[in-house]
């Protein structure tokens, strides 16, 4: 069985720690609230910064700043 | 042939060189808006990071002709970004958390690699950062590097290879960097929602 320090650090790491120990992650998930809290949570802060990107990008207008990048790159020949 | 193929197309890659009017539209529209979310992701204000997409679109054109097309251009592009973000960010000097986060993690458990305390209730946890002012703030106070790596991961969806590849670092190091930037960020938003004790 593999402890709640192990779960978190596989959780926050984001890497694959091979199938065995996938399966022992799942059971620990399932009985214990606390590592499952802590998942959620990880959860949350990815959500939380998706929506505060998404908040700030709705104040950049996307079409205008693409034409004037547009406009730019082929204004800006190549320095042949 | 979808977007992400077509721009990894030689023949592609061939009329980028050549600054062929319709591929540098094409690539433009396609990629300045993963541009600017990300450079928000990474502490830009939108007007900075408009600025900032410019900036790396221009320097981008302008290595075009060099361009081997051994990465995605998307990797490419990314690339070029996280590095003018760090020269800005080193003209902007922000104020990092000098929290040593592997000793907090290691408080955090019984010699037996228990929970002492469990973490906070989810929900109420979510409901914290709902404003949105708390994750900056702690945001704010992540290593650009781990701040980086976190954005393109939850921000843009990218995957080990290429946030490997943009970072340059192993996967392994992406895996601590991530290890480093969620335990901050939890540990950070947990503290100020707790309040002064």
């Amino acid at each position: 069985m593999i402890s709640c320090r192990e779960t978190s650090g596989i959780l926050a790491s984001g890497t694959d720690p091979g199938l065995w120990k996938r399966l022992q992650l799942r059971l620990h998930l399932m009985m214990c609230d606390a590592c499952s809290a802590y998942k959620r949570q990880l959860g949350a802060l990815r959500k939380g910064i998706r929506k505060l990107v998404e908040t700030e990008s709705a104040k950049i207008s996307g079409a205008e700043l693409e034409n004037q990048i547009i406009i730019k790159i082929r204004e800006h020949k190549r320095p042949l | 042939m979808a977007n992400r193929e077509l721009f990894a197309d030689r023949r592609f890659i061939e009329s980028l060189r050549r600054r062929d009017n319709d591929a540098i539209e094409r690539l433009v529209r396609e990629y300045t808006r993963h541009l600017t979310n990300a450079a928000l992701g990474m502490g830009f204000d939108p007007n900075a990071a408009g600025e900032l997409a410019q900036d790396v679109w221009i320097t981008f054109f302008e290595k075009a002709p060099s361009f081997e097309g051994r990465s995605h251009v998307r990797t490419f592009l990314f690339g070029i970004l996280y590095n003018k973000a760090l020269e800005k960010r080193r003209e902007r000097r922000f104020s990092e958390l000098d929290d040593n986060i592997e000793a907090v993690m290691d408080a955090r458990f019984d010699p037996r690699g228990r929970w002492l305390s469990p973490p906070m209730d989810p929900e109420r946890f979510a409901m914290g950062m709902e404003t949105g002012r708390m994750i900056e703030k702690c945001l704010d106070g992540l290593p650009p590097q781990q701040r980086t790596a976190f954005v393109l991961k939850e921000v843009e969806d990218g995957s080990t290879e290429e946030i490997c590849n943009i970072l340059e670092v192993s996967a392994t190091n992406l895996g601590v960097l991530l290890f480093r930037a969620r335990n901050r960020l939890r540990e950070c938003l947990e503290k100020q929602m707790e309040g002064p004790k």
